[in-house]
């Protein structure tokens, strides 16, 4: 498959762009706003931790720095867990840094803000809704750039390598998913909304004694 | 003697603070004498007013009357000019010089009165102009003479000759100098960073201890080689000779030796088909005989191969020898560097790391600081006498576990006023003076730990209520409790929930008091020990580590996952075979010097999936707060100096891990938490024991 071939495409958005990685959460994909990503790292070796909420799917060394790995998908009430492709998203907002567990990294796209659509896809996250953000390809000029804090990903393209780990999933299954359906609505990932969140935050007491 | 030593810190601090200010005055005016826009003029005098003003502050801090003094004639002045009142004069400026300088001198030395005064008037001639030839005799007499020469030079000038003229005053006075050390200030958080980055060095430390082991292996693993070789190669030799002396064999079946030339020298084996073919053929012709002559050839010409084999295997064994004892010899050589290099580097970190320590130290007097006044308004509160005696002030710790033990300590001292003092009245009963008496003593425990203990001499702990209470809480039988002794008892003043007060107060009494001092302190790797007589007194000692980052733990594994625990809490490691372990009522125990002891695997705490308890296994027996239970774990690897890292910032705290260590080779192992261990496992039992009493 030729990944090139469809990134010539003119951009149909406004002037005003956010930068997001496509990344693939088991059947989902949602974008990350770049400017939270610090780096991507494959998932090599890890820690798991006993006792810990599942979205916690263990603890890291990333630069001599220990970091939790965040399972979105068991936080989001899909079937948890790594696959061969996991990659880990470094991501950082406020006080808060942790390392985003993904089934695998796709490209990074520029997206224009006003094509932002206000929320709530009928998706099977329960409750979760509010850490997402969605976007349909139409042009909506009304929404402020609060709304969308996250930034989106509302258009569609095949998705190019941006750098050498997503160059080395070429070989991968996953490549099929690539390609994305131009109805298809965009979810982004609300990370300021979920970093800030108490709802990640593990702060657990033994009682007693 | 002990408030004597602090003043006399107090006043080093003071003296390092007034130089700054003391600077900056004279730096103040030698920019004010300059020509200066009118502007940038007002904001000097402010700037100069503002340190007059806060050294005279800091000057009465520390009772230092005269510099005192000096400063508030000297303010008088700056706020005149500063109001407009009057206009400097070149010549104030020498009066200015000269008062800086006896303020200089005043800090060390309380000047003569005469001297003084002497000083002041000069001050208040510049506010009424009149004095217009303002002479200051004195012993900076030279000074002033100088100052004077400089304001008849020009600007350039002035600051470098000014400078000498300090530096000459320093060196007269050289010996009070000395007595204190040269200091920046450097923000904490610049400390913090460094340290940080010095607790990083460690690994570095640790991976040379292992890269020489790992050498020595090999250096063992070759000698034992060596030996092998040796071995080898006599037994060869033997063989050599024993066939050299047998040589008949050959002759008997009457053939020719083939020409060993032939052969290539070093081929092991000459032997190929075609060869053993013809020559079998050859045989064949010469001697007529068909089937038994080529199996005698044949086993003649393996025993002559065999010996050329056995010539040249003897000849690449001694040749393996040879370099095997080179590679040795280098390998030895490497040993003794990487030895040398491993004592410099470990040298190196452990240097900077203590030094990098001190920076972090602090006198606990910081923190005692506040604790009299404390002290005086709560007993005040509670219509209580309080005499209070604090000693080992001096001691240092690190500046994070001062910290973390402020809100502990001041706690400690609320309940001795609230619950171990007694009122004047009730003490009067009780034979005892009616000022009750708090002594807080800081002392170097053994090892690396410190204790803080805060004894009262009040009522003590009422025995009886603690173990009323913890039978209420279903923390003791009824039986239990009758067999308890007083000091088994007094250990369950410790747990959350327990308080002997019957009422609330705003101070304490809530019952979680000491539990939640125990909680801090262990968050410290402390401990805490109580004692306490009735109608005599409390003592309740915190035993501290003078350092937080970095301790001894060891390294364990639970169904194949790696953990630490801190090596502190660890009483003792029983290796356990499984039927050591006894099944009573639900739960499991272990016999330990004739007692018995709550017994629980760590993979059963932790949640971890295992198939069935091995066939032998360690058990560590981990003591907290009096409490002790034995913990399985599958092996007991090694003893190792860890440094604790945070487990990132969205697990703030995770029960029964309080950390995690990053290992030489960049995997992460847990740190488990002792203290939450054993809440975990009576928490566990009392689950289980509950589901009993269900059934």
């Amino acid at each position: 498959m030729n990944l090139n071939e469809t990134i010539e495409e003119p951009p149909l958005f406004s002037k005003e762009e956010v930068e997001v990685l496509v990344c693939q959460f088991g059947q989902e994909k949602f974008a990350i706003e770049t400017k939270f990503i610090k780096e991507v790292s494959p998932l090599k070796s890890y820690t798991p931790l006993p006792g810990v909420p599942s979205f916690i799917f263990g603890i890291v060394n990333i630069k001599r720095k220990i970091l939790s790995i965040f399972d979105l998908k068991a936080f989001f009430g899909l079937p948890p867990g790594k696959t061969e492709n996991s990659q880990l998203v470094i991501l950082e907002f406020g006080e808060m840094e942790l390392a985003l567990l993904t089934d695998g990294i796709y490209d990074i796209q520029a997206i224009g803000l006003s094509q932002v659509q206000s929320l709530l896809p009928p998706i099977l996250l329960d409750g979760m809704e509010e850490f997402l953000l969605t976007a349909i390809p139409q042009k909506n000029e009304q929404k402020t750039e609060s709304e969308i804090s996250g930034g989106l990903i509302c258009n569609e393209r095949i998705a190019r390598a941006s750098n050498e780990e997503i160059n080395n999933l070429d070989d991968s299954p996953n490549i099929a998913n690539l390609k994305i359906k131009t109805t298809e609505k965009f979810l982004l990932l609300n990370v300021q909304k979920l970093l800030a969140s108490q709802q990640i935050i593990v702060d657990d007491n033994v009682d007693g004694l | 003697m002990k408030e004597e030593a602090f003043f006399q810190k107090l006043l080093g601090t003071f003296r390092i603070e007034a130089e700054e200010h003391i600077n900056s005055l004279s730096n103040g005016f030698i920019a004010l004498e300059s020509a200066l826009s009118p502007e940038r003029r007002s904001q000097e005098i402010e700037r100069v007013f503002r340190e007059a003003h806060n050294l005279k502050g800091a000057a009465r801090a520390v009772s230092q009357r005269s510099v005192e003094r000096i400063c508030q004639e000297l303010e008088n002045v700056l706020a005149d000019w500063k109001l407009g009142k009057i206009q400097p004069l070149a010549k104030d400026f020498t009066t200015l010089y000269a008062t800086i300088d006896a303020i200089e001198l005043a800090i060390f030395r309380s000047p003569e009165e005469e001297t003084l005064l002497k000083i002041i008037k000069g001050l208040e001639a510049i506010r009424t102009h009149s004095s217009p030839s303002f002479s200051f005799q004195s012993e900076k007499n030279q000074a002033v003479e100088t100052s004077e020469k400089l304001t008849l030079k020009n600007g350039n000038e002035w600051e470098t000759t000014t400078i000498r003229n300090k530096n000459e005053s320093i060196f007269s006075r050289g010996t009070e100098k000395t007595s204190v050390e040269a200091t920046i200030r450097v923000s904490l958080s610049k400390i913090d960073h460094l340290f940080q980055h010095a607790e990083e060095m460690l690994p570095i430390k640790l991976i040379s201890q292992e890269h020489l082991s790992d050498l020595k292996r090999l250096y063992v693993k070759k000698n034992e080689q060596e030996k092998e070789l040796a071995n080898l190669l006599y037994e060869l030799q033997l063989l050599q000779r024993m066939q050299q002396f047998a040589p008949d064999i050959q002759s008997m079946a009457g053939l020719k030796r083939a020409d060993p030339l032939n052969h290539d020298e070093y081929s092991l084996f000459p032997l190929d088909k075609e060869r053993y073919e013809g020559n079998t053929s050859v045989i064949q012709q010469e001697s007529g005989i068909e089937r038994e002559l080529p199996q005698s050839m044949y086993s003649t010409e393996i025993t002559f191969y065999y010996e050329k084999a056995l010539e040249k295997v003897l000849f690449l064994l001694s040749k393996q020898q040879k370099s095997n004892r080179l590679f040795k010899e280098k390998l030895g050589i490497l040993i003794k560097k990487s030895e040398q290099n491993h004592h410099y580097v470990g040298s190196l970190v452990d240097n900077l790391l203590d030094r990098s320590k001190t920076l972090l130290m602090q006198p606990i007097n910081t923190l005692f600081e506040s604790i009299p006044r404390m002290i005086r308004d709560t007993a005040h509160d509670l219509k209580k006498e309080v005499y209070l005696d604090i000693q080992g002030g001096d001691i240092e710790l690190d500046r994070r576990i001062l910290e973390g033990i402020k809100d502990p300590l001041i706690h400690l001292v609320r309940n001795a006023i609230d619950h171990g003092i007694e009122s004047p009245s009730e003490r009067k009963q009780a034979n005892k003076p009616p000022a009750g008496n708090i002594k807080i003593v800081a002392s170097q425990g053994s090892g690396n730990h410190i204790e803080i203990a805060v004894i009262d001499d009040g009522r003590g702990m009422d025995i009886q209520k603690i173990k009323r209470k913890a039978i209420q809480q279903g923390l003791l039988s009824e039986k239990e409790g009758d067999e308890l002794s007083e000091e088994e008892t007094m250990k369950f003043a410790l747990h959350a929930g327990i308080s002997t007060r019957d009422t609330v107060t705003e101070l304490s009494g809530r019952g979680l008091g000491l539990g939640i001092i125990l909680e801090k302190v262990n968050q410290l790797r402390g401990q805490v020990t109580i004692e306490s007589k009735k109608s005599q007194g409390t003592q309740l000692t915190l035993i501290l580590p003078l350092t937080l980052a970095v301790f001894r733990g060891i390294h364990i594994t639970v169904v194949g996952q790696d953990f630490i625990i801190p090596i502190h809490n660890v009483k003792r490691v029983v290796p356990l075979k499984r039927e050591h372990i006894q099944r009573e009522e639900n739960q499991e125990a272990i016999y330990l010097n004739n007692t018995t002891v709550l017994y629980i695997h760590l993979a059963d705490l932790l949640g971890l999936k295992r198939i069935k308890t091995p066939e032998s296994l360690y058990a560590l027996i981990v003591s907290v707060a009096e409490k002790t239970i034995a913990f399985g774990a599958d092996d007991v690897l090694y003893e190792e100096d860890v440094l604790v890292k945070r487990l990132g910032k969205q697990c703030v705290r995770v029960k029964n891990i309080m950390g995690a260590t990053i290992m030489e080779e960049g995997h992460v192992i847990p740190i488990l938490n002792p203290l939450d261990l054993i809440k975990s496992a009576l928490k566990a039992k009392s689950h289980t024991s509950a589901l009993r009493n269900k059934d």
